[in-house]
Formats: C-alpha cells, sequence, structure tokens
C-alpha cells in the first residue's frame, strides 16, 4: 500500500521536533526553570512517546505514511544506472519498523529523563541546564534519524547522534577521563562514519537516489541493476552493491560498537549513568543496528555482505562476553554485554533474520535500559561506588532495584520466559538453519552459542556480587535511599523486559500451531506497510539455503532453543556456586594467562594506540613536513619573490608626470617600430 | 588647388610633437595644459583633413565634439591646478609627488 | 615656487628627443603611406553651392530631411551629453575651487552679500592664491596640515 494518508501523519514531525524545543528551551533558559531544566524535556518525550504510539497504533490500522517534507537540493547529474537527476531531501518515512522503533526510543528517552530526576538533581550536580539540553538535542536527532526517509538525511542524524553522545560522554569535563573517553567515541565512531559518507556518496552516484522506500529507492534501483546483470564502475552489479553496503556498513560497526569499532564503548562508561542507559538502549548503539535493519532490503541483495555482517556479530557477540566476565565496575560489565548483544543483534539481520534481529533490539532496548538504570540506582544505594566487590547485600535493603535488576538480568542471561530468552532463541536458530547449509554462518553461530554461555555467566555474577552475600564495604551496609524519581522508570522497565518477548513467541507457536507472532506479522505488513519492505519481501531477496536437524523444522527449533537455555542456564549455575556464597571471592587464578589477556581487552586499545602512534603519527608527521616545507615553501617563495621583486619595480613609479609621459612615449614609440618593421610600413 | 592629405597628416604630427615636447620638458602645470591643447588640436586637423579628404562631414563634427570636450577638460584641469597651488603654494609638478607609493 | 613661465634649457630638454623620435618614426611611416591625391575625382571636397555651417548644424541637431550632404550620423544625444559634460565640469572646477576657511567653506564664487562684508567675514576667494597676507597665511596653515581634506 503506498502511503499518502495523512491523518494523524501530520503530527509524524513533531516527534522529532519538541524534543527539539525542549532543547532550545533548556539552552535558554534553564537556569531559571524548576529542576532545572528536567521538565521541558519531560514533557517533550512525553509528548513524542504519546504522538510515537498514535504513529504504532495509525500503522497497526492498516496505514503507513512515506512523504517528503523539504527538497534542500537538486542536481541533473545522471547516476551509473542512468537515472537522471539526483535530490536530497528531508522526508519522514513510518512504517511498521520506524513505527516501533519511534516508540521504543521515546519510551526509554522517556524514562531516562524521569530516571535524571532522581539520579542528578537529587545529588546536586551542577550543569544540569546543558545536560537536559544535550538530552534533549540526542533524543531529538536520533527520533529525527529513525523517521528519515532517505540514506543523507539518515546519515545527518546519525552524525548528530555521535555528536551529543560526544557531548554527554563527556559531561563530566572537569575529570580527566571523561574527556578523554568523548574524544575516543568520536573519533571510533568518526572512523567508522568515514566509510558510511563515502558509502552514501557512492550509493547517490550509482542510482541516481537515497531514498529508503519506494519505487524511486536504491534498494530497487540496485535490484534492477543486478537483474539487468549491469556494470557499475567496473564491478559486476552485485559486487558492486557488496562493496557499497559494506561501506555503509563501516558506520555501522562504528556505531554499534563492533568489532573493531568497539573499544570507545566500555570508555564510554564515564559519562553518567542515564546516559549510557540512552546510549546503549535507544540511541547511539541501536542507531547502527537500526541502520541495518531499516536497508536491510539492500544487504539482502548481497550474501556476502550479510555473511560478513553475520560473522562480524557472532564474533563480536563471543568476543565482548568472554571481556565481561572479568570486569569489577559494574558498568563495565553492562558495557561489554551492551556489545555482545548488538553482536547477537548483527548476526541475526546478518543471516536474514530481519524478525529475530529487530526483535533483539526491542527487547534489549527495554532489558539494558532496565539493567544501566538499574546500575544507577545502585551507584546512587552505593554513593557513587562503582565496583562490585565493594557492594554485596544489597538485595534485602533495595528490594524494588534488586527485583527490577533481576528481571533484567534475567532477559539478559536469556532464561525463559524473560523477553531475552525470546530473541536470543529466535537469532539463533535463524543462524542454526542457515548456518547448516553454510559454514561461515555456522561458525557464527557456534560463536553466539558459546556467548550465551558466558552472557548467563557475567550477568549473574554481576547481580550475585552487587546484591547477595554479605555487605563487603559500610557504604553497603547502609545505602543511600533511592526516591521514586528512580523508582518508577525501573519498574516500568521491569515489566517490559519480562513481557516484551511474549510479542513473538515463535517455538510456542511452533509447537502449538498458533498465530501468536505478533511481531513477525507486524513486520511482515500484516498492518500498514510500505510497499518492499517487509519481512516477506526480505525474506524473499536473501539467497541463503536453510537446512533442518532431525527432518522437521519444530526439531530443530526445539533443539536450538534448549541449547541455548540450557547454555544460559549452566553459566548462571556456575556463577551461583562460584559467587553466590557469603563471601565471595577473586578466581582469577584459575583462568590462568587468560585472565590478564581479557582483563585488558586483549589488547585492543594497545593496539589501536599503536597503531596510531605508530604508524598514523608518523605519517601525520611526514604530511606536517611535507606541508611546511615543500607547500609553505612554495607560498612563502612566492610571496617574497613577488615582494622584492616589487620593491625594486616600485621605483619607477617617481610620481613626476613628465617621467610617466617619457616612458609611454617611449613605449608607444617602440611599438610603432616593431608593428612597422612586421607591416612593411617604413618600405 | 587643394593641398595633399598627407600634408595634413605631417602638420598635425608636428603640432602633436610640439605639444608632447611641451609635457616632456616643462614642470609648469599650466605649460602642460597648453601643451595638452595643442596634443588635442593635432587630432583636430586630422579630423577635419580627413573629412574634406572623404567628402563627409562627420570628421568635422568629431572635431566640435572634440573642442567641447577639451574645454570641460581645461575647466577641470584649471581646478585641479588651483588645489595643486593651494597645497604646495606652487604649481611644479614635480613637487607633488606624495601619492606614488 | 614657480613664479612664472621660465625658459630652461639644458639637460631639462633631453626626455623632449623623445617626441622629436616620434615625429621622425611618423613622419616616416606616413611618407611611406600611399594616399589618394586630394582630388574632386577621388571623392575629396564638398559641393561648392552648400553652406557646410548649416550643414553641421543639420548634422547636430539631427534634421536629416534639410541636409544636401549625406553620410553622417544624427548627433543630437551626442550633443545634449556634451552639454551635461561641460556642466559637469564647470561644477567640478568650481568644487575644485572651494576652499575651507575656519572651518566654513568659501566658495571661489562667492555672493558674500552686505552682511558678510559688514560683519568683516571671510572675503571673497581669491582663486590665484592671491598675495594679501592674511590669505597667504591661511593658505600656508593648510599646507601644514597636510591639505587632507583635499
Amino acid at each position: 500500500m503506498a502511503a499518502t494518508a495523512t491523518g494523524p501523519f501530520g503530527f509524524a514531525p513533531a516527534i522529532a521536533v519538541l524534543p527539539l524545543v525542549a532543547f532550545v528551551v533548556t539552552l535558554l533558559f534553564g537556569k531559571h526553570l524548576p529542576k532545572k531544566g528536567a521538565l521541558p524535556g519531560i514533557i517533550a518525550t512525553a509528548g513524542s512517546l504519546l504522538i510515537s504510539l498514535v504513529m504504532f497504533a495509525a500503522v497497526g490500522g492498516g496505514n503507513a505514511y512515506h512523504t517528503t517534507l523539504y527538497e534542500w537540493t537538486a542536481g541533473a547529474a545522471a547516476s551509473e544506472t542512468g537515472a537522471e537527476g539526483v535530490a536530497f531531501t528531508f522526508g519522514v518515512l513510518i512504517d511498521p519498523l520506524s513505527a516501533l522503533m519511534l516508540v521504543i526510543v521515546s519510551l526509554v528517552a522517556l524514562l531516562v529523563h524521569v530516571f535524571s530526576l532522581g539520579y542528578m538533581n537529587a545529588e546536586g550536580e551542577t550543569g544540569l541546564p546543558r545536560y537536559y539540553a544535550e538530552l534533549g538535542l540526542f533524543t531529538f536527532s536520533m527520533l529525527a534519524f529513525v523517521f528519515a526517509d532517505n540514506l543523507l538525511m539518515a546519515f545527518m542524524f546519525f552524525e548528530l547522534v555521535g555528536l551529543c553522545s560526544y557531548l554527554l560522554i563527556g559531561f563530566w569535563f572537569r575529570t580527566e577521563s571523561a574527556p578523554s573517553a568523548a574524544k575516543k567515541a568520536f573519533l571510533v565512531t568518526r572512523f567508522g562514519d568515514y566509510f558510511f559518507l563515502i558509502g552514501v556518496v557512492a550509493i547517490a552516484a550509482t542510482f541516481g537516489t537515497v531514498s529508503f522506500a519506494g519505487e524511486g529507492s536504491f534498494v530497487t534501483a540496485a535490484e534492477t541493476a543486478i537483474d539487468d546483470g549491469a556494470t557499475l564502475f567496473g564491478f559486476d552489479a552485485q559486487t558492486w552493491v557488496t562493496i557499497t553496503g559494506l561501506l555503509v556498513l563501516g558506520g555501522v560497526l562504528g556505531k554499534s560498537a563492533q568489532f573493531p569499532f568497539h573499544t570507545w564503548l566500555p570508555d564510554a562508561m564515564e559519562g553518567p549513568t542515564t546516559v549510557s542507559a540512552l546510549i546503549h538502549a535507544a540511541t547511539m548503539v541501536a542507531a547502527g543496528v537500526y541502520l541495518v535493519a531499516r536497508m536491510f532490503g539492500y544487504y539482502a541483495l548481497s550474501p556476502t555482505a550479510l555473511s560478513i555482517i553475520a560473522f562480524v556479530g557472532g564474533f563480536t557477540a563471543l568476543f565482548a562476553a568472554t571481556m565481561g566476565v572479568v570486569k569489577d565496575d559494574v558498568k563495565q560489565v553492562l558495557a561489554y554485554s551492551t556489545i555482545s548483544q548488538y553482536g547477537y543483534m548483527m548476526l541475526g539481520l546478518g543471516v536474514g533474520g530481519y524478525v529475530a534481529g529487530v526483535f533483539h533490539l526491542l527487547n534489549h532496548a527495554f532489558f539494558k535500559a532496565l539493567l544501566f538504570l538499574g546500575a544507577g540506582a545502585v551507584i546512587v544505594l552505593m554513593h557513587h561506588e562503582q565496583n562490585m566487590w565493594k557492594m554485596g547485600g544489597l538485595k534485602d535493603k533495595a528490594p524494588v532495584t534488586y527485583y527490577t535488576f533481576l528481571a533484567g538480568a534475567l532477559a539478559l542471561a536469556g532464561i525463559v520466559p524473560f523477553s531475552g530468552f525470546w530473541s536470543k532463541d529466535e537469532v539463533l536458530f535463524d543462524a542454526l538453519i542457515i548456518g547448516l547449509e553454510q559454514p561461515v554462518i555456522l561458525a557464527a553461530y557456534a560463536m553466539g552459542l558459546v556467548a550465551v554461555f558466558f552472557t548467563g555467566f557475567y550477568t549473574f555474577r554481576m547481580v550475585f556480587l552487587t546484591f547477595h552475600g554479605e555487605p563487603r564495604s559500610e557504604t553497603a551496609e547502609d545505602p543511600h535511599q533511592v526516591g521514586w524519581a528512580i523508582k518508577v522508570p525501573l519498574i516500568v522497565l521491569g515489566i517490559l523486559a519480562t513481557v516484551t518477548g511474549l510479542v513473538n513467541m515463535a517455538p510456542v507457536a511452533k509447537l502449538l500451531d498458533v498465530d501468536i507472532t505478533f511481531l513477525e506479522f507486524w513486520l511482515d505488513g500484516e498492518y500498514g506497510y510500505v510497499e518492499g519492505l517487509t519481512y516477506h519481501a526480505y525474506h524473499e531477496t536473501v539467497a541463503f539455503e536453510e537446512g533442518v536437524i532431525g527432518g522437521s523444522e519444530t526439531t530443530t527449533m526445539l533443539l536450538s532453543a534448549g541449547l541455548s537455555l540450557g547454555l544460559a542456564l549452566a553459566g548462571a549455575f556456575t556463577a551461583h556456586t562460584l559467587y553466590n556464597v557469603p563471601e565471595p571471592t577473586r578466581h582469577m587464578q584459575k583462568l590462568g594467562g587468560a585472565y590478564s589477556l581479557l582483563r585488558n581487552n586483549y589488547y585492543q586499545d594497545e593496539y589501536q594506540v599503536w597503531l596510531a602512534q605508530g604508524f598514523t603519527l608518523p605519517l601525520a608527521r611526514a604530511a606536517d613536513r611535507f606541508d611546511q616545507t615543500v607547500i609553505d615553501g612554495i607560498v612563502n617563495g612566492t610571496s617574497t619573490v613577488s615582494l622584492f621583486s616589487s620593491n625594486w619595480v616600485k621605483r619607477i613609479q617617481t610620481g613626476i608626470v613628465t617621467n610617466y609621459a617619457a616612458l609611454l612615449v617611449g613605449g608607444f614609440i617602440a611599438l610603432l617600430l616593431v608593428l612597422g618593421y612586421l607591416g612593411g610600413w617604413f618600405a | 588647388m587643394t593641398v595633399d592629405v598627407q600634408y595634413y597628416v605631417l602638420l598635425s604630427m608636428a603640432v602633436f610633437c610640439i605639444g608632447l615636447f611641451g609635457v616632456l620638458t616643462r614642470r609648469n602645470a599650466l605649460l602642460f595644459l597648453m601643451s595638452v591643447e595643442l596634443m588635442l588640436n593635432a587630432a583636430n586637423i586630422n579630423l577635419i583633413a580627413f573629412a574634406f579628404y572623404h567628402g563627409n562631414l562627420t570628421g568635422q563634427l568629431f572635431a566640435l565634439f572634440t573642442m567641447a570636450l577639451a574645454a570641460a577638460e581645461v575647466a577641470v584641469g584649471l581646478g585641479i591646478i588651483l588645489v595643486l597651488y593651494r597645497n604646495f603654494r606652487d604649481i611644479d609638478v614635480t613637487v607633488p609627488t606624495t601619492m606614488r607609493w | 615656487m614657480t613664479t612664472g613661465p621660465k625658459l630652461r634649457l639644458g639637460k631639462t630638454l633631453v626626455p623632449g628627443l623623445l617626441a622629436v623620435g616620434l615625429f621622425g618614426v611618423m613622419a616616416l611611416i606616413t611618407l611611406n603611406a600611399a594616399f589618394e591625391p586630394m582630388t574632386a575625382a577621388a571623392g575629396a571636397g564638398f559641393p561648392d553651392d552648400v553652406s557646410i555651417t548649416a550643414e553641421l548644424g543639420y548634422a547636430l541637431f539631427g534634421f536629416d530631411e534639410l541636409q544636401q550632404i549625406g553620410g553622417t550620423e544624427p548627433f543630437l544625444a551626442a550633443v545634449l551629453l556634451v552639454a551635461v559634460a561641460l556642466d559637469a565640469a564647470l561644477d567640478a572646477s568650481l568644487v575644485l575651487a572651494k576652499r575651507e576657511e575656519g572651518g566654513e567653506p568659501v566658495a571661489a564664487l562667492s555672493s558674500a552679500g552686505e552682511e558678510a562684508s559688514a560683519t568683516g567675514g571671510p572675503e571673497p576667494a581669491v582663486t590665484d592664491g592671491g598675495t594679501d597676507g592674511s590669505s597667504a597665511a591661511t593658505t600656508d596653515r593648510h599646507t601644514d596640515t597636510g591639505g587632507d581634506s583635499r
């Protein structure tokens, strides 16, 4: 259905504009407002949530919306595929995917704003108007990114999201580590975005359009080009699609902290915990995966790109999970779990499991926001102590925090029936059935499966160390109290983390043969949809063979689900034996050499620093020297020569008219003589 | 009896070069003006001579215009000389050299 | 100070050689050029029975019908432009001749009426710089300040 209906969709731009207004208001008048500017942000995000829900309902009512708001430039250059002209526009695309994401983002943003009342205001932080203004801008950028209808607009807001996370990670800019972490986040993601930009330019130059949806989308153009067997820029069409897709993927890997661009994310914990919750659950990191989902039709055309996505995802999932095992800081553990979970989403999308990836994105948004806000609550309880070895025994003193945190942990670990189980299982199932035919995917699946064990382990290690056992410090014995502003978001998210898994219980649906996979229907265009942007359409495009174990899909599914659940439980049980004791001790010696390897994050930072210092810095120095000597030499030389010569030549200007006249006459005589000689006037 | 045109041209050149000689050797601004007047009238001689040579009145008309513009030029030139005198107490053209560089 | 035209000989005449040289070159070229003889047969000269002055007048004001010698363009616009140019030149010379005396501009063509002379105001401008003592002193002061306002 080509959506031209307006009605409620006319308000769609307001979803993003409201937080922008809040940003401006808070920036200008924040100091004079009650609560230091929290209220405009809360009202604006509540409004955004409301409109998003209206959009969601409207899409559920069988509509979709795709319109161009503003065309800021158009050119007549013909593209490689022969499309005449290219237009760069701002537009709104509300389809099931973006409607879902809008609700997630605005809900999490609202809860983070509310939580900030308890986390920032109550703790007497300074610079709060700046904080709330940046939160508003952050929310605005992400919401606009989500409903962007073309790649260039998406890129612009993608960058804005990066900028806002830079500002927020560096919120405590007077400390030593925060500005450095902010710079790192900015530079690492910018490195990825550089490829993204090239990808955008390449796609625009190739297909003459950057639109996501409709007849004029680059996805359709690419499909046509592949069907026609066209040659693009000297490459086979499919190869070229793979190349441009991978270029865009560079931005995705940077933003979603996938290997090898993941190093910025653990450092980003320097920001306020609320910001971490926002970055990890709904905005910055989610932006990368969302972009893959948004242009999934494009990646679906290229099995190579999909395999790379899947493999990187699986690898990152395992890689990050192992690092999370040895961390002492509660936020660090969560940071690595985020990297790992986004790895799962990439794995899911990479194997063509569009629904699975989006499902995990949805669930992860809620349980990771919950865990971060829970960690924030713990940090408030502990008077800003983040080391888990100094906690313990908080279970009885802060029951609300404990039970909500536990719900999040169960979801993260993937224990039935919490939300994480359903989505992670679906990701792994999709990976398995493809993997049975594709060895590369099978390797990615295996890594993802092993990561399940580690996830269960570090999640419950965190829970046990934080909440169970005896208090291991004075503050843990007498924790600070938390107010309603902290408890309400936790409870809301706790409920969501518990139940969101129920929207797509694929194994149950298969087993009982009932139609309860609502998310799949949602993304498959059972309700409103935009032509070509459905799971159905994607599934037909993806060129992977599917295999089954034991001859039936149900068996395979149950096997996969049982395997991942068993591993998760095994991980949780291991953590239980090791750490759920009154006086837990470190078990590092059992790991031997692996411990220091994990503790140092596989020396990823070191090798990147070495890369910067050993390679980039000398290169930059050489370039600088070239610039200073050759380029500047030429420039300075030109000016020196002209200064010197003109200083000499200016002496002709005596200021005496007679001399000028004499020069003129002399020149005239010379001219006459030359012309006369050449023209034979003296013959 | 008519004089051939090249003698008119020679006359005009002679007058022009006399004017030029004045410009090149004199230092008095008033003499400059007079010399320039000579050069202008050398051009007029040419115009009128060739008007007769071609049997066309346009050259004569142009000579009239040249005279009018010469009058304008002299008016402005005298004004400039006046200011020159007021600023330097002199109308020697070698004195005001302050605006060169 | 130049008090009057003086004949100066010697080295100052050296640039004049350029003028002489120019005349030589141009004369050489002219004498080498082949002109038609100035005869009526070659198209030279005007008819005897025509008043050339009247013809010029007609051409200047564009009265084509009255002309007997053809070939001239109508010059009305040029006449008007020259009129304007002359007017502008006159104004310009007046502006240039204006000078300041005690902060008050004094026009060269001052219409200093009875009032001015009665109160001993600025006397009418002496355009030639004058030998009058007070006027000379004033202009000297202007010389000292560099005459930047002009």
